[in-house]
């Protein structure tokens, strides 16, 4: 399994940074600014003053002053009484935000003009019969000319400035200076030498006209071009533009600014790229900054349209129905704002601002020394931000923890908000915020959803994996015989997965050889839930319905032995199996169940089964019942002692309880015990001594075998070894079983205290063992009766005849050892088996030792 | 290097059932002891559970069936390393599984696991089971000790010498099948001949004190399977109070021969 790391984390934050900082330096594809530039009109707009500026009057021409004057535009000679009235008034500057591109056309002027040439063309002169005449022609042209009115009452007042207007669309350029542009321009300009500095300033090459005889008398011109963002949104005042060759041209705003200060023309220093100084009074210096090298200055809004400057309607002061202290020593501004006239602007204060109002605007500005700056730190600033967050996305944030990265992430987003907002209100100062907290904002999602993505990645491989785990562990679980946690695995596994419904086929074909049939159909059915047959369970599922139904039927009749595990229907071929081991056949039946032949599939070992149905016992016995079994069968299983048969294993499955056991192949000595086919004594004697041996060894592990009976002591073939089987089992398959409410079993080899149902130990073996010993040696048993409760009373009370007796080869001293061995007594008995050992033994000695005696040549007596 | 070794597991004096039991496959390369610990029998199935599954796991990586990871395995190791691993996560989770059933509540097992891999062999345990490698006289415990009692000794925790903390001893800190997921030590090593390797249950260890150990495996003259006899004998002379257990392994020299044909064969 290779996790290819074909993206690393940090690569997102550095290509980003690196895309940011591409953007933001070439301004290609600056998608940025846009955005910055929505905040920026926000925060403006926040930003935006609403207190009055004094020093400026806007008189407007609005609609209703359409309407009592007449259409616009009106004949010059209207707009010449309003400067005459405002010059009355003491208005320090004037200024018109009105182009005069042409003359006045007037068709009476026209005319009356041709007839004065025409007059003139006679040669009459001027005196004479007809000078009034004369007088009265000159005089109609002088009452027509209202651009000579105009041009009059401009030179009367002598403070109006006037605005020109620059053609940026068409193309070509003036053939002559206008002498007014030369008049105008910045006379004071450092930075020339700077080739960039030039080249950067808005150039432009043709003016659209002004009529001479007003530009000769102006106070002040400048240009009222304005210049729209890429949203078409007016934030800038351009207060120089380039002319041509080398003329620096200001703007109608500066113009006035300039008339208004009464300032010469060396008190405007134009330094391109960095901005306008403007020396007010020989103490102080206005600063006019510029946002870059187009020499753009960010307009400080006021709040508007109507609020921040006073106006005027127009007619009021053409009528002269003003207060002359409202305009005294105030800038006025004329221009139109009614709609239909002049232009309107979109701007972050308004979406239709008249131009009159930028005007007024950035006189204020300027007036006010309220900029929006931009100084050249601020630059790098920005730049180093850009920076800082770029490597934060690229090394601080993938290695953070979810919630951490997003309190950081917000922390920083925050915190630079909070700087840009502070240097705005306070310090007027705009910090672009947009590109550094773009670059934080789309880092922290692509981190973020990278590592998403890779998360459910490894979610989906661990998926994967997990029909790959459940394969194993179901394999595992099935291997080691646990088919149940097997099939639940198994069961988890989509059944589109391949190899899926092998396993599940397998592990039915176990649950068969286990005869948990419902268990088996349960997984074939799984098998074919989607519809589709798999290989013979067509025929395979029905025959095992069918078993099934028998298996309850046969146990409902109680025709079943107990015990028996239920043969595996002869239709299925597979071979039953009891725990981890496979059943071969039946070895015998006792009488609390079936004493299976079984093999050890991985190790080749040949068993033999002793199975307890544990349904025999009543339901409310069956946990301490199987509890005790397994106890016995435990501590039995402690046993290692070569006449005592090894036990391997115990469990239980289904109802049965098991043991699985060393497989003897020999017999056990019943046959032993009638009478013709007794064993010669010393061979008797032998077993037995060996048998007491092994109980020796048993008693001294605290083990009681309590069920010592001939049935129980094997004899193996060939090697004529004696085992003693069925220790400790004895006693659940006697005491506990109670549903019949009879002991079954052998009570002629009890001992008194098992028949008086009191606790036992060894001792009771010992005495079992010498009734074992009685009836090898006479081929009777001690105690006989007819009936369960005779035997049991003579056990308990009576004692047993001599050996001798019946067999009158049994030498006296054996029958001493049958004596004490059967002492009702358990205190006079033998205390140890070892002790019945050792006096077998001697007597096995000794009778060897009269065989040998005997053997030999006969003493001479 | 060829591994040559032997194993002996024995309930001990006070214990009837042995929940210990082990695993010797030189044919996987791959020896196991496990440890169980949980009431009744479970003790008894966890530590079998264990030493079967990673029986079972091994045949399959053996015949090339190779089983998939569980979970994503850390970078640097082998890739036998991490089926070493993964053998061991597997194990936990059987046993986690069988252990929600209620007879099997609370079941676990320690596993310490030697792993041959050509000339390298990895050591990986849960618990508290040692292995040591015995090299020219030392004792050198190549696992990761489990318990709270080795933690504390770790971080300094160990009270003055006579202050005894006896109770913290057997209390493990990382088990078999007690959780979802396991942490499992591993660790290369890179033995001699002549060296021996000893995997044993604590039933060992705290019976047998650690000089006793070094002068049973440093004696030349007993065979191995001589010595894992004396070894156990002596834990049950010092008490055997637990179950114990030992694999033991000799690194021998393999033959020129053998090496030769290894190297035809391409293995490393």
């Amino acid at each position: 399994m290779k996790v290819k790391r074909v993206f690393p984390d940090w690569l997102i934050g550095v290509l980003l940074t690196l895309f940011f900082l591409f953007v933001t330096l070439t301004g290609v594809l600056n998608f940025t600014d846009a955005i910055e530039l929505k905040t920026f009109d926000l925060r403006a707009k926040i930003a935006a003053p609403d207190a009055r500026d004094p020093d400026i009057e806007l008189v407007v021409i609005t609609e209703d002053d359409l309407s009592s004057l007449g259409r616009f535009p009106w004949p010059r000679d209207i707009m010449a009484q309003a400067i005459q009235n405002l010059a009355l008034s003491g208005a320090r500057v004037i200024a018109l935000n009105i182009l005069f591109p042409e003359p006045e056309e007037s068709a009476g002027l026209k005319t009356i003009r041709a007839l004065k040439q025409d007059f003139d063309a006679l040669g009459l002169g001027k005196e004479g019969p007809v000078q009034p005449f004369y007088y009265k022609l000159s005089q109609a042209v002088q009452d027509l000319d209202n651009d000579a009115k105009l041009r009059k009452a401009m030179k009367e007042a002598g403070n109006v400035v006037l605005p020109v207007y620059f053609d940026m669309t068409s193309a070509g350029r003036d053939p002559k200076v206008p002498g007014f542009i030369t008049k105008h321009a910045y006379k004071v300009v450092k930075g020339t030498n700077q080739e960039w500095a030039v080249a950067s300033l808005i150039w432009v090459s043709k003016v659209s006209p002004l009529l001479p005889a007003f530009a000769e008398v102006a106070a002040g011109i400048g240009h009222n071009n304005l210049f729209k963002d890429e949203d078409g949104s007016v934030r800038n005042q351009i207060h120089v533009v380039g002319y041509q060759k080398d003329l620096y041209f200001p703007s109608f705003p500066m113009a006035i600014v300039k008339a208004f200060k009464g300032l010469k023309d060396e008190d405007l220093e134009l330094v391109l790229s960095e901005g306008i100084l403007i020396k007010a009074t020989p103490s102080s210096v206005i600063r006019v900054p510029v946002m870059d090298s187009t020499m753009r200055t960010i307009i400080n809004w006021s709040e508007g349209p109507n609020g921040a400057f006073h106006q005027t309607p127009f007619a009021k002061v053409y009528k002269n129905e003003i207060q002359t202290s409202l305009f005294k020593d105030k800038i006025v501004i004329i221009g139109p704002t009614a709609p239909g006239i002049g232009d309107r602007f979109v701007t972050p204060i308004s979406a239709h601002l008249p131009g009159v109002e930028i005007v007024a605007n950035s006189v204020s500005n300027i007036l006010k020394q309220s900029f929006f700056s931009r100084p050249q730190w601020i630059v790098f600033l920005e730049l180093g931000v850009l920076v800082l967050f770029g490597l934060f996305t690229a090394f601080v944030l993938p290695r953070l923890k979810a919630g951490m990265g997003a309190m950081t992430t917000l922390g920083l987003f925050l915190a630079y908000g909070v700087i840009g907002m502070v240097l705005f209100f306070s310090q007027h100062v705009w910090l672009k915020i947009t590109p550094p907290l773009l670059l934080l904002v789309v880092g922290y999602i692509l981190v973020i959803s990278k590592k998403f993505l890779i998360t459910e990645k490894t979610k989906e491989k661990v998926e994967a994996d997990s029909v790959e785990t459940n394969k194993m562990l179901g394999l595992s679980f099935q291997q080691q015989g646990m088919l149940d946690l097997a099939f639940e695995k198994f069961r988890k596994i989509p059944l589109e997965e391949e190899g899926v419904k092998d396993l599940l086929y397998n592990l039915g074909l176990d649950f068969e050889r286990k005869r948990q049939f419902s268990k088996a159909l349960a997984a074939y059915s799984s098998i074919v839930s989607d519809g589709v047959n798999f290989k013979d369970l067509d025929e395979r599922i029905p025959k095992l319905k069918g078993a099934e139904a028998t298996m309850i039927f046969k146990g409902a009749g109680g025709a079943a032995h107990p015990g028996d595990i239920g043969a595996t229907p002869a239709v299925m071929d597979t071979k039953p199996t009891l725990g981890r081991y496979e059943v071969l056949g039946e070895l015998g039946r006792g009488a609390m169940g079936v004493v299976y032949k079984g093999e050890d599939p991985k190790i080749h070992r040949t068993v033999a089964i002793k199975t307890v149905r544990l349904s025999e016992f009543e339901e409310e016995m069956v946990g301490e019942m199987k509890e005790r079994f397994f106890r016995e069968a435990e501590s039995a299983g402690l046993l290692t002692h070569p006449n005592i048969v090894t036990i391997y294993d115990c469990g239980e499955e289904h109802d049965l309880a098991y043991i699985a056991m060393e497989y003897l192949d020999g017999e056990d000595l019943e046959k032993f015990t009638v009478k013709g086919h007794l064993l010669p004594i010393r061979e008797a004697l032998s077993i037995v001594a060996r048998v007491a041996d092994a109980l020796n060894y048993a008693h001294g592990k605290d083990i009681v075998h309590r069920d010592i009976k001939p049935a129980n002591i094997m004899r193996l073939k060939g090697t004529g070894e004696i085992k003693v089987t069925d220790f400790g089992i004895a006693r659940i398959t006697t005491s506990s079983k109670t549903r019949t409410g009879v002991v079954l079993g052998t009570p002629s080899y009890m001992s008194p205290e098992q028949v008086a149902a009191k606790k036992v130990d060894g001792r009771s073996d010992i005495f079992s063992l010498g009734v074992v010993l009685f009836e090898l040696l006479t081929g009777e048993k001690p105690f006989k009766a007819d009936d369960i409760t005779s035997v049991m009373y003579q056990i308990a009370k009576e004692k047993h005849p001599a050996p001798g007796t019946i067999n009158p080869k049994v030498p006296p001293v054996l029958e001493k050892i049958i004596d004490r061995a059967l002492e009702k007594d358990e205190t006079r008995r033998y205390q140890k088996a070892g002790q019945m050992a050792e006096h077998l033994k001697k007597v096995i000695a000794k009778i060897d030792e009269v065989k040998a005696s005997k053997a030999s040549p006969a003493k001479p007596s | 290097m060829n591994l040559r070794g032997t194993g002996k597991s024995d309930p001990g004096l006070k214990r009837k059932i042995n929940e210990d039991c082990f695993l010797l496959a030189p044919e996987l390369g791959l020896y196991v002891v496990a440890d169980g610990m949980g009431g009744h029998k479970a003790g008894e199935v966890a530590s079998r559970m264990v030493v079967e599954t990673m029986a079972d796991y091994w045949k399959k990586v053996r015949d090339g069936h190779t089983p998939a990871f569980l979970s994503p395995m850390a970078k640097g190791l082998s890739v036998e390393a991490k089926h070493l691993i993964n053998s061991i996560m597997m194990s936990n989770m059987m046993i986690h599984e069988v252990q929600k059933k209620p007879q099997y509540h609370r079941m676990g097992s320690t596993v310490s696991a030697l792993l041959q891999e050509g000339d390298r062999l990895w050591a990986a345990n849960v618990g508290d089971s040692p292995i040591f490698l015995f090299d020219e006289g030392r004792l050198i415990r190549v696992s990761e000790e489990h318990s709270i009692e080795a933690e504390q000794r770790i971080m300094g925790l160990t009270q003055p010498a006579g202050a005894s903390n006896t109770q913290f001893k057997n209390i493990l800190t990382r088990v078999v099948g007690l959780s979802e997921k396991v942490n499992v030590y591993v660790n290369p090593i890179r033995p001699e001949p002549g060296d021996f390797i000893l995997i044993c249950s604590d039933g060992l260890t705290n019976f047998v004190p650690e000089p006793s150990i070094k002068t049973i495996l440093d004696d030349f003259s007993i065979s191995i399977q001589r010595k894992v006899d004396i070894l156990i004998d002596e834990a049950n002379r010092g008490g055997g109070g637990d179950n114990i257990t030992a694999i033991l392994l000799q690194i021998v020299e393999e033959g020129k021969w053998v090496r030769f044909k290894r190297r035809l064969q391409g293995k490393s």
